[in-house]
């Protein structure tokens, strides 16, 4: 029994590993090409930009976008959901092919992908609760406590020890000092929080302005504070580790450069956001 | 029925939105496939990994008795959110790469695996000394004692404690959600989220793996009472 049971183990170990075992080639464009698909990720809790509809099905700007962008390359989107930490540390292992999820081109997120030319343009927006009456301005925010997403820019942006390095490397001007923050799983748990009442657990949160306008649609009792604090230009990125990797991006770029072109980025922003986003902003 | 109407009041408290609620719940509800899936494929994996595990515990090789004995130390020493990290993250630098479903049952699998190998080790100990020596005498192997003999009777003791293991691996199914599984806890924390209305939604994923549990409850009495048969007249006829 012993020994059989070891071969057992042995074999349903070596079952495994044979049926996991990716196969290796070219680059990932040609994998695409090959697969007929391209795995889009896409974090599926913000609306509009990629959240679900009332039959459940994947929409939003972000949706539509990687769908056209699949179009573009002959080939269909199929798209996977995994948690936002997972999608920004990179090391994909080939689970998916690219990010449209509107991340924002960082220094420090270039180390682990390669960026796309941008397709949209997100403000990063502080907000309060409706009742508060003693944060006017963005300097009011000193010693308050901030809820924002865990490992989002929003992150970076407040911790001391980090330097957020967006885009082109444009200089970011810091308008608040000394905000604790307080980091949720994503930016809406934060709002949620936020909503408890003014100081129940959070002064403010930092967040995109959209998420920001989409809470006051839905009857969140939030405001904006002041203007937005930086703008974030959002690309679609692919896993730096993936032979092939700069070659895709370069691909995307270019079939965002068209569709920046032919309008289709403005008709899609049009579409969910009600106005034209994909220009860069200021 | 007073704790019921506590818990209503209460929920009455939390200023729930039904109208939202139940026009979401056929979506979250589609999430209990997955749930039980998970859990099924975790429970029989961790059934075969705790068999082995627990056999070579009682190994008189050392191998196989340092090997089972590390494994049941490390895995119950780390938290399962973090082997399933380890595992969705780290295997694929070894150039394994799972996906994500494979991921989370591989994960929950060797988790209960190893607090399965004690409830397994702790059963197979149960059987009197008295029992393998009589099946050795009669001239059975190992492989025959344990299976006609010992395991038998074993499962009479195992199959309480694994019940209570795959009614916690239900609910600890719901980690999978990081990695992207559309499960009951991940359909309810999406819809909940881009509504700023996650109270409803993770009341109603709750509502789901207590009824989960509820049927699998009845099922496992059942399986018990049968099981016990054997011994309920034994010891009707021994009084």
């Amino acid at each position: 029994m012993n020994r059989r049971g070891f071969f057992i183990l042995l074999f349903l170990a070596a079952l495994s590993l044979s049926l996991t075992l990716s196969s290796v080639s070219a680059g990932v464009l040609e994998d695409i090409k090959a697969n007929g698909e391209l795995v889009v990720s896409s974090d599926a809790n913000y609306a509009p930009q990629s959240f679900l509809d009332e039959e459940g099905r994947l929409v939003g700007f972000d949706i539509d976008v990687a769908t056209e962008v699949a179009r573009r390359l002959g080939v269909v989107a199929r798209f996977v959901t995994p948690d936002w930490d997972l999608i920004v540390a990179g090391k994909w292992g080939g689970r998916w092919d690219l990010s449209i999820g509107s991340m924002t081109i960082t220094a420090e997120r270039a180390e682990v992908v390669d960026f796309s030319i941008p397709y949209y343009y997100t403000p990063a927006q502080f907000a309060v609760h409706k009742d508060n009456k003693t944060i006017k301005a963005l300097d009011d925010f000193s010693g308050k406590t901030v809820g924002l997403g865990a490992g989002t820019t929003y992150e970076s942006y407040l911790d001391p020890n980090q330097t957020l390095t967006i885009g082109g490397g444009e200089k970011i001007v810091y308008q608040v000092k000394g905000v604790k923050s307080r980091p949720y799983s994503t930016d809406m748990e934060a709002v949620q929080d936020l909503a408890l009442g003014d100081g129940v657990r959070l002064d403010g949160v930092l967040t995109s302005g959209y998420v920001v306008d989409e809470a006051i649609k839905k009857g969140v009792p939030v405001k904006p504070v002041g203007n937005p604090v930086f703008y974030e230009p959002l690309a679609a990125a692919s896993d730096r580790a993936r032979p092939g990797s700069a070659e895709l991006v370069k691909k995307i770029s270019e079939i965002f450069e068209s569709m920046h072109k032919d309008g289709t980025l403005t008709k899609f922003s049009m579409k969910w956001y009600g106005m034209d986003i994909t220009k860069k902003a200021r | 029925m007073g704790i019921f109407a506590v818990l209503l009041y209460v929920f009455n408290r939390f200023n729930l939105n039904f109208p939202f609620m139940l026009k979401y719940l056929p979506f979250i509800m589609k999430g209990v496939g997955y749930t039980i899936l998970v859990s099924l494929l975790s429970i029989i994996a961790a059934s075969i990994l705790a068999l082995f595990g627990a056999i070579a515990r009682l190994s008189k090789n050392p191998v196989f008795y340092g090997v089972a004995t590390f494994y049941v130390s490390l895995i119950r020493g780390t938290p399962l959110i973090v082997q399933i990290f380890v595992i969705y993250l780290g295997l694929p630098q070894m150039g394994i790469v799972l996906g994500a479903i494979p991921a989370g049952i591989i994960a929950l699998g060797v988790c209960y695996g190893a607090y399965m190998t004690e409830i397994f080790r702790g059963g197979i100990q149960s059987i009197g000394r008295g029992q393998i020596e009589a099946a050795y005498s009669l001239g059975m192997t190992y492989s025959q004692m344990m299976r006609r003999v010992v395991l038998p009777q074993a499962f009479r003791i195992i199959i309480p404690a694994t019940g209570n293991e795959f009614i916690a691996m239900l609910k600890d199914s719901s980690l999978v959600a990081f990695l992207g599984v559309w499960e009951l806890f991940f359909r309810a924390q999406r819809v909940g989220r881009q509504n700023f209305r996650n109270m409803e939604t993770l009341i109603i994923a709750a509502l789901f793996y207590w009824i989960v549990t509820i049927i699998f409850q009845y099922f496992q009495g059942r399986l018990e009472a049968h099981l016990a048969r054997g011994t309920r007249r034994i010891t009707g006829i021994a009084h």
